[in-house]
């Protein structure tokens, strides 16, 4: 049999054993860095669940690639009124970026408000009772998601007091969530001043003076947007009305 | 400047030559009108505050591909041209030395790829400069830097992969599974951990001998550096102590 | 008084070299214990049929691969030191010189990875390019050049830094009769100027005709090694050639 000549296709020009310190040497540094790498990335897969959470997680990187462009997706059906490929697209693009307020949010709005009024134009003439399920149903729906794993993220649980107070007309609903965000770490300054005005809304005067007291010592005198001088304006007011009235301070 | 680094010097500018020869100018155009066209397809859509992370994500994607792409055509081509055409034994005997000819091919194949990413940042400053989002510049201009990193692990596995396999076909095969698994790094960390026994060691060998690009999402900007110079000098020295004992 | 040993510009002893040729470890033997020597300033064809192991004899000698077994010499040290000197010139087979470049920018590129600053690495392309007769094309593209022209170059950057040893693989190969006139020229013109060059060719008239030394390979080892006078009286080098590779 005749030998190959060399640098034929089937030449290797290098011994098999350069081949075995080439990759004794990667091992050995890849080694060194995967240590590096596990203290720089977060956590493993394997503890952050299953199913399109952990698919997603899988491409890394590219996850956040991949929510961006399902999110124009969504935005197309959207556009189609495609109550169905909407729903569809939402979880998936949550499941590519879960972490992300943006596409949360405005997906819950979708679901909220759109896709109820989408129903409702579609079936005009189903009774009322009907429009009304829709647009509870769609709100339910919607502050279910803004709370999924909301832990006591502030603006997770603003946001679900929107939804309550706008979709699901809920407005005493709407003042508890306000004054429980109200109180979280980091919370906007309005969310305190919001749950007083839905309490005095209610007739719950002597709440709403009780919590603005309770709340006026927190907000700081040189933060423009904490309103303080607003919010003992408004302190006067409800003691002045309660005065009146004869009612105990 | 002592012999040896004006020797690499002249390499490099040697290599980067014959790399600028492969037409890259036009996939840079090419790749720098992508991103602006992009950027206008999704001004139809109403992204709010979003907008200009889109079109950093937009940029991002664009660099990491077309980076891929340049690191798994360039290098291979530098490499096994350099010896079909003799250009490397050529080099060889005017005195550069094997290892200094695979830092003349990265440092050639960086340059190419940074070039890339300033593209890429100047495209997107325009962008965001055009649609009214200035005060988002430096965050972007941050993200789409952060992209070097990955692509300096694929330059040096696309010369690394050139001289295991010494055909550019292969190489250009293998540099683009080095970058799509750099991305997928946690399947292989989940599968290394679900596995056992011989299956095991495999995939711990493979999550050893795989960068994991998830470190340029979640770690500070020097760490990520570190990671990336650390993952392709690893490459790098693996691809000068191959070469230093192949024959040509 | 004695008189020191001559120094052979080339010299090979009992070298055997084998590629390793598939992944099992299988190896081809290019070289089985060759040995002969170049004397100094001699002009040396090494003949042999395709794949008599002529390229990886100057190959060895050039320091570009190492021997599996024996010793090979340039100028009594061994071909790496003698390479990284600068006394070795080489002249690759198939050498595609980069067709982009002009002759005058790949001579003066390759002048400074050679380690000569930019003044001289200048002179020196321009000096090379008179020696081959290129100096009116030196601006040209070297893909606008003619086969002839750009080998010619080839030869022109194997002349860079003043090498005492040209090692040419097939300078000739697909060249025209006048290109390799023109070319052999050049050669001749090296060796008188006091340089060994040792080259391979299938040409055997023509290198019968310009060297004075040769060595014949076939199946990787030594046929026949002797001077033009040796060559003329065993009946010229084509009957030498003949008689040996039919054996």
């Amino acid at each position: 049999m005749v030998a190959p000549q060399p640098f034929s296709l089937r030449a290797v020009n290098f011994e098999r054993s350069t081949l075995v310190w080439v990759l004794g040497l990667l091992l050995a540094g890849g080694m060194a860095l995967n240590r590096m790498e596990r203290a720089l990335t977060s956590a493993p897969l394997t503890e952050t669940g299953d199913g399109l959470e952990a698919f997603f997680a899988a491409t890394g990187g590219a996850s956040t690639l991949a929510a961006d462009w399902l999110w124009i997706r969504t935005n197309l059906a959207w556009e189609n009124r495609d109550e169905a490929g909407v729903r569809a697209l939402l979880r998936l693009t949550l499941a590519a970026a879960p972490q992300s307020a943006y596409f949360r949010f405005n997906a819950a709005r979708m679901l909220a408000y759109d896709m109820p009024l989408w129903r409702i134009a579609r079936n005009p003439d189903a009774p009322r009772a009907v429009h009304d399920a829709w647009r509870l149903g769609g709100a339910d729906e919607a502050i279910g998601l803004v709370l999924e794993n909301a832990g006591d993220d502030a603006g997770r649980w603003l946001e679900a007091a929107n939804l309550t107070l706008y979709a699901r007309r809920d407005r005493m609903a709407a003042g508890e969530l306000f004054g429980f965000t109200a109180m979280l770490p980091g919370a906007p300054w309005h969310a305190g001043r919001i749950h007083a005005q839905l309490l005095v809304e209610q007739g719950r005067e002597a709440e709403a003076l009780a919590w603005l007291r309770h709340w006026l010592p927190r907000l700081p005198e040189n933060d423009p947007a904490a309103q303080r001088q607003l919010v003992i304006g408004r302190l006067a007011a409800l003691e002045f009305e309660l005065w009146s009235r004869g009612e105990p301070l | 400047m002592s012999a040896r680094l004006q020797r690499c010097w002249h390499l490099t500018q040697f290599l980067l030559a014959q790399a600028l020869h492969q037409r890259v100018g036009w996939l840079l155009a090419t790749v720098a009108l992508a991103v602006l066209a992009g950027a206008g397809a999704l001004r139809g859509f109403n992204l709010g505050t979003e907008e200009p992370r889109f079109f950093t994500q937009l940029a991002l994607l664009s660099l990491l591909l077309s980076g891929a792409f340049v690191a798994a055509f360039v290098g291979p081509a530098l490499f096994c041209e350099g010896l079909a055409t003799r250009t490397i034994p050529t080099l060889l005997m005017h005195g550069a030395r094997r290892s200094e000819v695979v830092i003349g091919l990265l440092i050639a194949l960086w340059t190419l790829l940074g070039w890339l990413v300033l593209l890429h940042a100047g495209t997107l400053a325009g962008v965001l400069i055009a649609y009214g989002h200035a005060p988002e510049l430096a965050p972007a201009l941050r993200a789409v830097a952060s992209g070097f990193g990955p692509l300096l692990i694929v330059g040096a596995g696309s010369i690394l992969a050139a001289m295991l396999l010494g055909r550019a076909v292969l190489s250009t095969a293998a540099t683009l599974a080095l970058a799509c698994a750099g991305q997928l790094a946690p399947v292989i960390a989940f599968a290394q951990v679900r596995s056992s026994g011989v299956a095991q060691m495999g995939w711990t060998a493979l999550e050893w001998l795989v960068p994991n690009f998830a470190v340029f999402e979640t770690a500070s900007p020097w760490a990520a550096a570190t990671y990336a110079v650390s993952y392709a000098s690893l490459y790098g020295c693996a691809a000068a102590f191959f070469f230093a004992r192949r024959e040509l | 008084m004695t008189s020191p040993t001559p120094v052979a510009a080339v010299s090979f002893a009992a070298v055997t070299k084998d590629y390793v040729t598939d992944w099992r470890g299988q190896r081809w033997r290019a070289l089985d214990q060759v040995s002969f020597a170049v004397p100094v300033g001699a002009l040396c064809a090494v003949v042999g049929p395709n794949g008599s192991g002529k390229s990886t004899v100057l190959k060895l000698g050039s320091g570009l691969t190492r021997a599996s077994s024996g010793q090979c010499l340039v100028n009594g040290r061994t071909p790496a030191v003698a390479q990284a000197d600068g006394q070795i010139g080489y002249l690759a087979e198939d050498y595609m010189v980069p067709a982009f470049f002009t002759g005058r920018d790949l001579l003066m590129r390759l002048a400074g990875v050679a380690g000569l600053n930019l003044p001289r690495a200048s002179e020196t392309a321009a000096r090379l390019l008179a020696t081959v007769g290129l100096q009116e094309s030196g601006n040209r593209r070297v893909g606008d050049c003619s086969k002839g022209m750009r080998q010619r170059l080839g030869l022109a950057q194997a002349l860079i830094g003043e090498p005492q040893l040209l090692l040419l693989d097939e300078p000739a190969a697909g060249l025209d009769p006048r290109a390799v006139e023109n070319l052999t020229g050049i050669i001749r013109a090296q060796r008188d100027s006091g340089r060994t060059v040792v080259l391979t060719s299938h040409f055997l008239p023509q290198v019968e005709e310009l060297c004075d030394h040769f060595v014949l390979l076939g199946r990787g080892r030594v046929l026949f090694t002797g001077s033009a006078a040796e060559v003329r009286q065993r009946g010229g080098l084509s009957q030498l050639y003949l008689e040996a590779v039919a054996i």
